[in-house]
């Protein structure tokens, strides 16, 4: 075996072992971070002690810190961000476009639109007579309904019986942006100054809900769904040389899509009803990883997993910090990281082409 | 013409699409160890032919029995029959070996047998110097090599589901003289090794000179088949490409030369 | 007043938990929960307040927890506070779960635009903190004043007042029903033509605005220190109005609408009166 021949490989093999480092090293650092300080020593004791190693005394607010809020947050923030990464590079090799992202099928636009429903109409029809608990459920579910269905009629737009003209679907794409987006228009015109602050706050995403509840709720979808799609490598592969090329390599092609558009969309969804929009995660990670090691889905599907994690849970740590004892949305951490990262590709891409 | 499990047959294949016939009651037959050349002018059905053998299309009547199968699972499929599209849209920075890798998708082999095969591929398509390079800088016959370095890597090995065809479209289109003919040269080989390869050209010549048998379509119908001999005549070059040419013996080859006026 | 206040506070005899609350370090949230606090004397004792408190001046040099709807759990519990008070809004309700296992107090309050529920409100906040009699105090001052209001407007032609929100050049934004404004407006005996026809705050065109033919204009512009001149040239509809014609336009301090009406509403209200009607200038 010559080296060149071997160096994409253990390259790659490198790469997925130093994540596998860096993401429980950057998890125990996000569980040690926040405005009360919490020494690395008690936070472990706090683990060995769940596990049933020691039975050191700890102080009970610090203990219930670490349990109740910072190891959900922390757990919902990998599993958010890798999900939201692998969706991206799923998304990537579809449409055999490295600047697509999740959003631009329309899953971002619809779970926004139905979660707006739930915060403006829901605090109209149901104000004072239900639980503000099920309003929030309510919201959550509108959001994943509305990812669902916008994906869902931007791929049908886009399929006729010659199958889905990836064209077609980015446009449909477009349209649906600039619909749900004036749905929201509408929703912001009748809302109450109130409900105006939470439809703001919750499009700006935010870990902040984090309980133990919300990392059930997502790791039982998002888990599934995550390793679902990293089994996708080599048909994405496959995908990148063009559909009927795929086609003759014996994938089944409209199935393949369609199955990936509807996880796609579900991880979206489930994302954004929790955490509420955190962009370019799922822009930014695939290209890091396809930059360091190349287009090959095998690697980049895992690798963009726990990037995304890694990535996500930085940007959460910068957020809960950086304005003590308030919070930075999320959202603006991601987009102010990743808005610029995208105009240099760009530019990069524009020099490519020129 | 007979139907049998070691060949690939299209029978009475016919394509209508918004009252359109874009194919008419097709019937081809390809052997292993034949190269059968598709000719035909523009809109005359050669792709859509193409579609309906690999699968892609539906023929609206009659069926294509691939090995005396019509409903082969597509991995199946993959492993019997390789296909070299027109063009291709790949626009992620793989190397060369990584795309003709990408060949091997359907096949069980361990990754080491994939590199010799991949290598021994892109040898025989003058490619291997190309190994290392990032796809996306290659010129665009340089691309069309490497593609078909690909599709020959996946059916390199037999199979024991049956005998193996080899599908191409156009493949010397973006090409120069020189590896025109050596694309040409290594499909005649591959059906001297015993694969069946049905072949889309333009060049009269290079049909004549490299096909066992060729197939003629005008507005979707077989307007004449036969040896190159049989099928090329002035009378029918005229009456189905409107070229006024003239038919003479090959001076090196045993096949006809079409010389223009 | 406020060191009055305290001192009278020092002297007054306690049960032990409000003793107990009395140096209890506390975090407002809510405009509405802040002002009162304030007001009954316990300013000293609030360490931080949420981004919508933000009067009297002093809140502004307290740490900000951000959005009362949007706390941060941790960020509270990190400045180490024995009480949290907040409206009913006060959320999102992970973190109040977090904060009432972590076992801090927690009180919250239903704000809304109404003379009984700033009572309430008052009532409420004043047992909690140990300053019944200066909770008393401050409603009976309040209630005086609307009392007074409603003594200037009996037996009168209410008035027609409408409520701007001015955004710079942009077409203003109307108070509607259901709006701290509406509510300062009718309890200061004035009628609100808008009340009727929308909830909350929308932008209004020219003409709509022209046909409400207002006797009196209210605005508000958010702190920027507009004059009604100033207000006039960039809304020269305005000028068409009876209230522009008789230039009866009045800048109201914003804040006072901001996370409900508060202890400043009697005096608001008083003033507003006399100007509705006319007694003082």
């Amino acid at each position: 075996m010559t080296s060149s021949s071997k160096s994409p490989r253990s390259k790659s093999a490198l790469l997925l072992m130093a994540l596998a480092i860096l993401l429980p090293t950057i998890m125990l650092l996000s569980i040690g971070t926040g405005p009360v300080a919490i020494s690395p020593m008690e936070i472990l004791l706090i683990l060995a002690n769940k596990v049933g190693l020691t039975s050191s005394e700890v102080a009970i607010q610090t203990q219930l810190i670490v349990e109740s809020i910072r190891i959900p947050r922390t757990l919902l923030g990998a599993i958010i961000g890798s999900s939201l990464a692998v969706s991206g590079a799923a998304m990537q090799g579809l449409f055999r476009n490295p600047l697509a992202d999740p959003g631009i099928i329309g899953v971002s636009s619809g779970a926004a639109l139905g979660a707006g429903v739930g915060i403006v109409l829901g605090s109209i029809i149901f104000y004072e007579q239900t639980s503000p608990l099920l309003v929030n459920y309510g919201v959550s579910l509108l959001a994943f309904v509305g990812g669902v269905l916008t994906t869902w009629i931007v791929y049908k737009v886009g399929t006729t019986s010659n199958g889905t003209s990836v064209a077609t679907m980015l446009l449909a794409g477009v349209a649906i942006g600039a619909l749900t987006g004036a749905g929201l228009g509408i929703l912001t015109y009748i809302a109450d100054d109130t409900t105006l602050r939470s439809l703001t706050f919750w499009q700006m995403g935010s870990l902040g809900g984090a309980n133990w509840n919300s990392v059930i709720l997502a790791f039982s979808i998002l888990g599934p769904v995550t390793f679902f799609l990293c089994r996708y490598g080599q048909v994405l592969n496959a995908m990148l040389l063009g559909e009927s090329e795929a086609r003759h390599l014996g994938i089944n092609v409209q199935s393949t899509k369609l199955k990936l558009i509807l996880v796609t969309a579900l991880a979206v969804g489930v994302s954004v009803s929790v955490a509420g929009i955190i962009g370019f995660v799922g822009l930014v990670v695939p290209h890091l990883i396809r930059l360091m090691v190349g287009p090959d889905h095998r690697t980049l599907l895992p690798a963009s997993a726990m990037l995304g994690a890694v990535l996500l849970l930085t940007a959460d740590m910068i957020s809960r910090t950086i304005v003590a004892p308030a919070e930075l949305p999320i959202g603006i951490v991601t987009s102010l990281m990743g808005a610029p990262f995208f105009m240099s590709l760009l530019w990069q891409q524009r020099k490519r082409i020129a | 013409m007979s139907v049998s499990n070691q060949s690939l047959n299209v029978l009475n294949a016919s394509v209508h699409i918004d009252g359109k016939t874009l194919l008419d009651d097709v019937s081809i037959q390809v052997n292993p160890g034949e190269v059968v050349t598709v000719l035909g002018p523009n809109g005359a059905g050669k792709s859509t032919l193409l579609k309906v053998i690999s699968g892609e299309r539906k023929p609206t009547t009659g069926e294509v029995l691939l090995n005396g199968r019509s409903d082969w699972p597509l991995s199946q499929q993959a492993l019997m029959m390789g296909v070299l599209p027109q063009s291709s849209s790949l626009s992620f920075p793989f190397t060369v070996e990584e795309v003709v890798l990408l060949g091997r998708i359907p096949c069980t082999s361990d990754h080491q047998e994939n590199l010799d095969i991949v290598s021994k591929a892109l040898k025989e398509v003058d490619g291997f110097h190309l190994k290392d390079r990032q796809y996306t800088t290659l010129s665009g016959g340089e691309k069309q090599r490497v593609h078909m370095a690909r599709v020959l890597s996946q059916i390199w090995t037999e199979s024991e589901l049956g005998k193996r065809y080899l599908l191409l479209d156009e493949p010397t289109s973006a090409l120069d003289p020189a590896h025109q003919q050596l694309t040409l040269k290594m499909a005649r080989k591959q059906a001297d090794q015993g694969m069946g390869v049905l072949v889309i050209l333009h060049d009269l010549n290079l049909a004549a000179r490299y096909s066992d048998r060729l197939v003629i379509l005008k507005e979707g119908a077989i307007a004449a088949q036969g040896t190159p001999a049989e099928a090329l005549t002035r009378e029918t070059v005229d009456a189905i490409f409107d070229i006024d040419v003239t038919i003479a013996e090959h001076p090196v080859y045993q096949c006809p030369l079409v010389i223009n006026n | 007043m406020k060191k009055l206040l305290l001192a009278v506070a020092a002297c007054l005899p306690m049960t032990l938990m409000a003793a107990q609350k009395n140096d209890a370090r506390i975090i407002s949230a809510g405009n509405g929960i802040t002002e009162i606090i304030y007001t009954l004397g316990a300013g000293e004792q609030v360490i931080a307040v949420d981004s919508t408190s933000n009067f009297p001046d002093e809140v502004n040099k307290l740490p900000k927890l951000g959005y009362h709807k949007a706390l941060s759990a941790e960020g509270i519990l990190a400045l180490q506070p024995d009480l949290l008070v907040g409206t009913n809004d006060m959320g999102p309700d992970t973190t109040i779960t977090q904060l009432e296992m972590a076992g801090l107090d927690i009180a919250s309050y239903p704000v809304k635009d109404s003379a009984e529920n700033i009572k309430e409100r008052i009532t409420a906040l004043a047992d909690l903190l140990g300053r019944e009699e200066q909770g008393k105090a401050l409603w009976s001052s309040i209630s005086a004043d609307l009392n007074k209001a409603k003594e200037i407007a009996s037996d009168k032609k209410k008035p027609k007042v409408i409520f701007l929100l001015a955004m710079g050049n942009r077409s203003p934004s109307i108070s509607g029903g259901e709006t701290g404004a509406n509510a300062l407006i009718n309890m200061a005996g004035g009628v609100n033509p808008a009340e009727k026809q929308f909830t909350s705050y929308k932008p209004l065109s020219t003409e709509a605005l022209l046909a409400m033919s207002p006797d009196v204009i209210l605005f508000s512009d958010r702190g920027r220190g507009t004059t009604v001149d100033q207000l006039l040239d960039i809304q020269p509809a305005l000028k068409q109005t009876p209230a522009g014609k008789n230039r009866r336009v009045i800048n109201l301090d914003g804040r006072l609408l901001l996370g409900g009406l508060g202890p400043r509403t009697g005096e608001t209200v008083l003033r507003l009166a006399r100007a509705f009607y006319k007694t003082e200038h």
